[in-house]
């Protein structure tokens, strides 16, 4: 079992919706929860969903800005091949409208079924 | 031809220890039943060479593949003489990165080709005592339906991925917050993530100067994206300790309890592989020729299958062709060689569960020969009826035969066997036994 960390910045002047796109790869089971981490210590749950997404809405700029973004995916490991070079794949980006990107990705190979993968992708927004 | 039938009262005394529930001995002969004969071999090309180079390679990217051929030919010097890969092309590429789940696992049964190939290959020197004769191989396996995952089960498999993954985060998130360095750099980030706020407004409303403020927002950014570093850093060891620590977050048997069941797919299922192997004479090719050549395909799997209940039908068709260059045979009165001898088996089975309970199954295969007029047409059948009228306890009646691939004699006696099976045991919890 792995537990992967990364994070990020996104410096945005955009208004309206903050999207994201979500892959997981070679076909495995992925879970994804989104929580917003504010500035005052607290946390709230935003968004929750399972499988790969696309121009996925988190939400409206101005209510994220300053706060960070909790991407939280968990990723089952359901092969069982030993000879997988790689068999875990995940890779999240998030923009405004104007297209300012942060992203994130990694690939793993896990050796047999039976492990998971936790990914944290914090996404500071300023 | 002779049919023989012996009945055989069979009565069997049994006991089973149980560890954890299960099917226990619903399955028990009904296992038995399978035509493989005439399924698809995973790697064909093997088969039909009549025998395996030493080492047989499986690389999982197109550099591995490579690597294995180098290694294999002296760094490209020589030509391999004892060599053999099995390979799944799909996963090499990027389709397999961007396959989704719901695409590989989906509730109605697509038809694939590519993303199931598997390709076999190999060459080896000195066979059939010669040891000038080169042999090589060629096959390939496919899945072309692999049946539908059921909606209710994938449901279930999902549902629990997501206790896991909510009470995953619970433990960690607790587990972070007990470390006081953690607490402490979060509260800093979130100092400076206000600091920069004021900041932004200040600016913003025009009561900073401009420059001072683009200074001062770069220094915060600075320090703040430190403190994120510094985050990242402690959680990952924190994490690595904390999952090392919590074995019991490692495997989640009810997890993969729930994806097998998934796993088990219904409707159809359609496998089809081919081959063929050569003989080459001190590897020169104009002594090339065929050695052996097949096909094979199967289709079927569960057909009926309520969900509210236990009972199912399923059904499978099957269809066999190969080629030999030469087969010696052997019967009753001589014994030869046959020459570009071509056969074709036919098969079918059947299986009918009800509730669990009484399981009927059928099964049977006609091999005939396309060419060579000595080879007498044959059949295997096996059947068996099944009922389990308690717990460990059942009765059945079987009867079967069997088929020589070497003879030309027809089909082997035909056997009837009646049996009962009754188990004494009970369950017992080998982790509340407390042995020392």
């Amino acid at each position: 079992m792995t537990t992967i960390y990364d994070n990020d910045i996104l410096i945005t002047k955009a208004e309206g919706s903050l999207y994201m796109d979500l892959e997981c790869g070679y076909g495995q089971p992925c879970v994804t929860t989104i929580n917003l981490k504010k500035n005052d210590g607290t946390t709230e749950q935003k968004n929750e969903f399972a499988g790969n997404v696309k121009e996925f809405i988190i939400g409206d700029i101005k209510a994220l800005k300053y706060n960070i973004i909790e991407i939280y995916t968990t990723i089952d490991d359901i092969h069982d091949s030993q000879d997988e070079v790689q068999d875990i794949y995940l890779s999240i980006i998030v923009y405004d409208k104007a297209a300012n990107p942060v992203s994130t990705e990694f690939t793993r190979n896990t050796k047999g079924k039976g492990s998971r993968i936790h990914s944290f992708y914090n996404v500071t927004v300023l | 031809m002779k049919i023989l039938i012996p009945v055989t009262l069979c009565i069997f005394f049994t006991t089973f220890v149980y560890s954890q529930e299960g099917m226990d001995t619903v399955n028990f002969q009904v296992n038995d039943i399978k035509l493989d004969l005439l399924k698809a071999p995973t790697n064909p090309a093997f088969l039909l060479m009549n025998t395996s180079p030493a080492e047989i390679v499986e690389p999982g990217s197109l550099p591995e593949f490579y690597a294995t051929v180098q290694n294999a030919s002296d760094n490209l010097s020589a030509f391999p003489n004892n060599y053999g890969f099995s390979v799944t092309p799909y996963w090499w590429g990027k389709n397999a990165r961007h396959l989704s789940f719901s695409e590989d696992y989906d509730t109605v049964n697509t038809f694939t080709f590519y993303k199931t190939l598997g390709i076999s290959a190999g060459v080896v020197k000195g066979v059939a005592e010669d040891e000038d004769l080169w042999r090589y191989g060629l096959g390939f396996q496919t899945t072309l339906l692999r049946g539908r995952v059921d909606k209710a089960k994938k449901s279930a498999y999902m549902d629990q991925l997501w206790q896991y993954h909510r009470q995953y985060y619970k433990d960690i998130h607790a587990f972070l917050k007990m470390n006081p360095d953690y607490n402490k750099l979060e509260a800093e980030s979130n100092y400076l993530l206000l600091q920069y706020k004021v900041l932004d407004s200040l600016s913003n409303a025009g009561a900073i100067d401009p420059t001072l403020a683009a200074q001062q927002k770069a220094e915060l950014l600075k320090n703040y994206q430190l403190t994120q570093d510094k985050l990242k850093s402690l959680s990952e060891i924190l994490s690595a300790r904390f999952n090392d620590e919590n074995r019991y977050l490692e495997s989640n048997a009810e997890l993969d309890r729930k994806f097998n069941e998934m796993d088990d797919r219904k409707g159809l299922k359609w496998d089809l592989g081919g081959g063929i192997s050569f003989d080459a004479e001190k590897n020169k090719i104009d002594s090339l020729g065929v050695y052996r050549m097949g096909l094979w395909s199967d289709i079927g799997g569960v057909l009926i299958s309520p969900d509210s209940s236990r009972s199912s039908f399923s059904g499978f068709l099957m269809l066999r062709y190969l080629y030999y260059k030469e087969v010696y045979y052997l019967d009753a009165d001589r014994a030869g060689i046959m020459k570009n001898l071509q056969t074709l088996d036919l098969g079918a089975k059947i299986q009918y569960e009800i509730a669990g309970k009484f399981i009927l199954g059928f099964e049977a295969i006609y091999r005939t020969a396309l060419t060579g007029s000595e080879y007498e047409s044959t059949y295997k059948i096996n059947g068996l009826a099944q009922y389990q009228f308690a717990r460990n306890k059942l009765v059945y009646i079987s009867l079967g035969n069997n088929i020589n691939d070497n003879s030309s004699g027809g089909p082997e006696d035909l056997i009837f066997t009646f049996g009962i099976n009754i188990g004494f045991g009970g369950e017992i919890d080998l982790y509340d036994l407390n042995l020392k």
